[in-house]
Parts: C-alpha cells; sequence; structure tokens
C-alpha cells in the first residue's frame, strides 16, 4: 500500500505544480522554464525557517511570500524580454539556483541538503498527507476550472495566439501574461511544499532538470485549456516510469532509466506528436 | 487658428519611420465624428502603417494625434483601445483556436465592464447569449457559433471580425482592407454592416482598401498617400475623376 500511496501523491503534487504551468505555458503560449526555481525556493525556505525554529504556519507563509516574490520578478522580467529572451533567462535561472543551492552551505546544507525536514504536526500519517494533498490538488483544479471560464481564461488564450490581436481588445497582453506567470510560481512553491512533507530530506537535485523535463512534456502534452485534458495528461507523464517495470533493470539505474525515459519522450513530443494530433497550434 | 481639441481625430505632422526607412511623412488631416474616411493608395505607400501608428502599434517618430481632444501620442495601444479606438487587422485579426463565440465574448467582456465570474451568473449568461446571438444572426454566422474560428472561410473571418468591432463599442473604428480576400456577392454584406455602424451605431472609421468601387460607394471622404505622404484629399466623386489618382493607380 505504501508504493500505491507514493504514487498517489506524486500524482498530486504533479497536479499542483502543473495547475500553474497549464496556465502558462499551454494555454497563455508562454515559455516559463523557471518553475523548478519557485519549485526549490518554496521548499528550501520552509525547510530553513523551520530549521531555525519559525513556527510551521509562517514557515509555509514564508515560503510562498518567498516564491511569489520570484514570480513577480520572473513577470518584470517578462514583460522587458522578447519570448525567446525570457525562455533563456528563465532556463539559466534554474542552473544558477542549483549553483547557489551547491555552493551555499551554511544555508543549504549544500550538495548534502537537508535532512529531516518536520511534517505538520496534525499529519500523523502518510495516508493524512494524502489526503490533504488531495484536497489542495482539487482545490486547485477547481481554481483552474474557473480561472478557464472566465475572462481571464479567455485572455490566456487569446494570449498564446496573439498579443497584438489581444491589445487592439484593450486588454493588456503583459498583465495578463504576468498573472499567469506570477501562478505558476506560486503553484510550484506550493507543489514543492506538500512534496517536502513528504520525502521529508532536500538536496540540490530537488527539483531542477529533472523536474523541468517532466513538466515540459506534461505541458505541452496538456495543451487544451481543458481541465480534464490537463489532469489525464498529469496521470499519463507521472504513471510513465511504470513501464519500466517491464523489464529486469537492474534497481541502481532505474533513477537514470526514468530520466532517459522523460528526456526521450519529451523529444518525441516536441518533434512528432505537438503537431498531429490535435487542431491547435504548434506549441514549439 | 483652429482648435484642434474640438476635432473627433486630428492627425498633425506624422512621421513614421521603421528602423532607418522613413515610411510616413508629414502626414495631417482632421474627421468629424460620424465620418467614413477612406484611405487608398498603392502597395506599400503606408495605409496600414498609417492605422498601426493611430492605434498605437507603431511609435511615431514626430508628429501630434489628439482624439476626442486628448493627446494620444504616448498612450500605449490597449489603453487607446479602451479610449475607442479599435480597430481590424490585414488577415483578419481573429482568434483562430478559439469559437466564434468566444471571440465576440472577448469584445463584450471588456466592451460592457463585465465581472470576471459573468459566466457563472444566469443573469449574465442570458444577456450575453442574446447579445452573441443577435450579431451573428446580423452576418449568418449563427450556425456556426461552437466552430472554431479557423474553420471559417476567409469572408466569414472577416465578418465574425467586423461583428466583433461593434461589438467592442468603440468610437473609431480603423478597418483595414474588409474586402481582401472576399467574394464579391460578401461585398455588399460588408458595406451594409460598415454602414450601419457608422449611421445606426454612430460610430467613426477610417477604411483602408485597395477596392476602389467598395470604398466611394460608402465613404464620405477619400485619403489618397503615395509613397508615404498626403497625395489628394477629397470627396469621393472629386477623387474618382481625379486624373491625378489615375495617373497613380493606372500609370501615364
Amino acid at each position: 500500500m505504501g508504493y500505491f500511496y507514493t504514487q498517489i501523491a506524486r500524482f498530486l503534487e504533479n497536479v499542483v505544480v502543473e495547475t500553474g504551468q497549464h496556465l502558462a505555458m499551454s494555454v497563455a503560449g508562454i515559455l516559463f522554464l523557471g518553475f523548478p526555481v519557485s519549485f526549490s525556493l518554496g521548499a528550501y525556505t520552509f525547510a530553513i525557517l523551520e530549521e531555525n525554529g519559525i513556527s510551521m504556519a509562517l514557515a509555509v507563509t514564508g515560503a510562498l511570500l518567498s516564491s511569489s516574490v520570484l514570480g513577480v520578478l520572473f513577470a518584470l522580467l517578462y514583460r522587458r524580454l522578447s519570448n525567446d529572451s525570457f525562455a533563456v533567462f528563465s532556463l539559466a535561472s534554474v542552473l544558477a539556483f542549483d549553483a547557489v543551492l551547491r555552493s551555499w552551505d551554511s544555508l543549504t546544507g549544500g550538495v548534502l541538503g537537508i535532512s529531516g525536514v518536520p511534517r505538520p504536526a496534525f499529519l500523523s500519517s502518510f495516508l493524512a498527507l494524502v489526503l490533504l494533498q488531495t484536497v489542495i490538488a482539487t482545490l486547485f483544479l477547481l481554481f483552474e476550472y474557473i480561472v478557464l471560464h472566465s475572462s481571464l481564461g479567455r485572455s490566456l488564450q487569446a494570449h498564446k495566439e496573439s498579443k497584438t490581436f489581444l491589445d487592439s481588445l484593450g486588454v493588456h497582453s503583459k498583465n495578463v501574461g504576468s498573472l499567469a506567470i506570477i501562478f505558476a510560481s506560486f503553484s510550484g512553491a506550493v507543489g514543492g511544499i506538500i512534496t517536502i512533507w513528504r520525502i521529508q530530506f532536500l538536496d540540490p537535485t530537488f527539483g531542477g532538470i529533472p523536474m523541468l523535463l517532466i513538466m515540459l512534456s506534461m505541458s505541452i502534452l496538456a495543451m487544451k485549456p481543458r481541465v480534464f485534458w490537463m489532469f489525464s495528461t498529469v496521470l499519463f507523464i507521472t504513471l510513465l516510469p511504470e513501464v519500466l517495470r517491464l523489464f529486469p533493470f537492474p534497481s541502481s539505474i532505474i533513477g537514470h532509466l526514468r530520466l532517459l525515459l522523460y528526456s526521450v519522450f519529451l523529444i518525441l513530443l516536441v518533434n512528432k506528436l505537438s503537431s498531429g494530433y490535435t487542431s491547435e497550434k504548434r506549441f514549439v | 487658428m483652429e482648435d484642434k481639441t474640438k476635432q473627433f481625430l486630428s492627425v498633425e505632422h506624422l512621421h513614421v519611420r521603421i528602423g532607418k526607412r522613413p515610411i510616413l511623412h508629414d502626414i495631417s488631416f482632421e474627421i468629424q465624428k460620424g465620418e467614413i474616411v477612406g484611405v487608398i493608395g498603392p502597395n506599400g505607400c503606408g495605409k496600414t502603417t498609417l492605422l498601426n501608428a493611430l492605434s498605437g502599434f507603431l511609435p511615431l517618430e514626430e508628429g501630434i494625434i489628439t482624439f476626442q481632444g486628448k493627446d494620444i501620442m504616448d498612450v500605449e495601444a490597449y489603453v487607446r483601445a479602451r479610449l475607442g479606438i479599435n480597430r481590424s487587422f490585414q488577415h483578419a485579426g481573429v482568434f483562430r483556436d478559439m469559437t466564434v463565440e468566444e471571440n465576440l465574448m472577448i469584445a463584450i467582456e471588456r466592451a460592457e465592464q463585465c465581472p470576471w465570474w459573468w459566466a457563472f451568473s444566469s443573469r449574465y449568461r442570458k444577456k450575453m447569449d442574446a447579445e452573441i446571438r443577435e450579431a451573428l444572426e446580423d452576418v449568418d454566422l449563427l450556425p456556426h457559433k461552437n466552430l472554431i474560428a479557423g474553420l471559417l472561410s476567409g469572408g466569414q473571418l472577416r465578418l465574425l471580425e467586423l461583428t466583433r468591432l461593434r461589438l467592442s463599442k468603440g468610437n473609431l473604428l480603423l478597418i483595414d482592407e474588409p474586402t481582401a480576400g472576399v467574394a464579391p456577392i460578401l461585398k455588399s454584406k460588408l458595406s451594409e454592416i460598415i454602414r450601419k455602424l457608422v449611421k445606426e451605431h454612430g460610430h467613426t472609421a477610417i477604411i483602408v482598401e485597395h477596392d476602389l468601387k467598395f470604398l466611394f460607394d460608402i465613404a464620405d471622404r477619400v485619403i489618397v498617400l503615395v509613397d508615404g505622404e498626403k497625395y489628394l484629399e477629397g470627396i469621393p466623386s472629386e477623387i474618382r475623376n481625379d486624373e491625378r489618382l489615375k495617373k497613380v493607380y493606372f500609370g501615364e
């Protein structure tokens, strides 16, 4: 049962992070690659504050605030840079943050990371954590449903097609894009916190490029502005590595194979699937 | 000296450059409320550039644009749209991955300042449905309400764009080549829509066109641009018979 609950927890964590990414990337068409930074920053901020005796509630608040501020910074840059430059910058931020985590060992524990990150006292069992994650993921899905059916949702869809046409209708396309990026950062932080409550250990490999591969695949595959489509995509991508169980690979390389599988899948997706299986325009 | 602030739209000594290349040079004209002004000229003379400059999508090198008494030189495009300057685009500025209905919803939401949650209110939904239904019936697009706009024909896209323009409730409409790629039978429909927009709904329009017959039938005044400069200006009957216009379009 432990493995089953772990898979459900991983799925729910991915739902929370992907909600923000779905709105920013799939719906609004912004190639925002900096969400692993928000994910890691949220988790590290929580862990560091907790380690220094800050209460659980304040630590969570601090973590969410720090990632939201990061989201605002990303949004400010988005307003000034071209789409391609912003994509490159946000990708570079992932590498830069990784370097900071590894070298600032007095704060982050360096490559050894931070262990024994506590869960809230009311989450006495793993099942209780999964139930909480279910509630949070449901709230995020509900939020996405409401946004997609609101004027903001239509503006996000229009933003993907043409910012010029959107501006000509009196909607400030840069504001629309900025909101999407800020929310993506926030959802990354929430995902980071609920993940760290599960694994209770942090090191620089938390988030980063591996997470980018997985979430990019989800965002490209889930390019329709539909909650059910996004939900199904997250489920599929989360369970994709289960196919490795069909082969007698040694357990020591399963983690690397998982990464390889996601990388190959992303390449296939970008090259072949994104233009063929849906009437939507190519995302990449 | 005439008070420019009393004009509906006043353009003075407009210069537009793209990179190092001058596109528009010393363009000046005024427009009164309720006028339909046509802009014609050979390819590359700066007609669309003029619309881009008026709507805020191109920065001006020099000049003054006053709209309803307000200087809009430094006003961004989306703000100009909120002030009432709405436009169409040369290649139909319609969101092709959204449905016909959603394309109109975006315009109405902004024009009527609907709250973000309006889709969850039955009162707002009924009002929106009725408005969209009436607008689509006018242009024979009601059967395609839930169709993805990208599946419409070129003429239908133009009709959808003009319908959205009407629902945007702007005061000044900048219409770029409405008949481009449109079958002759549809041109009369477009002409009727534009006339209705101005005469019945009180809009003012600047129309860029290549179809001189279409334009001369509906415009109150025509401006001819050649090589980025204002070459002629006058009422259609004068312009139509002007030898200089014939020289521009047909050569010596």
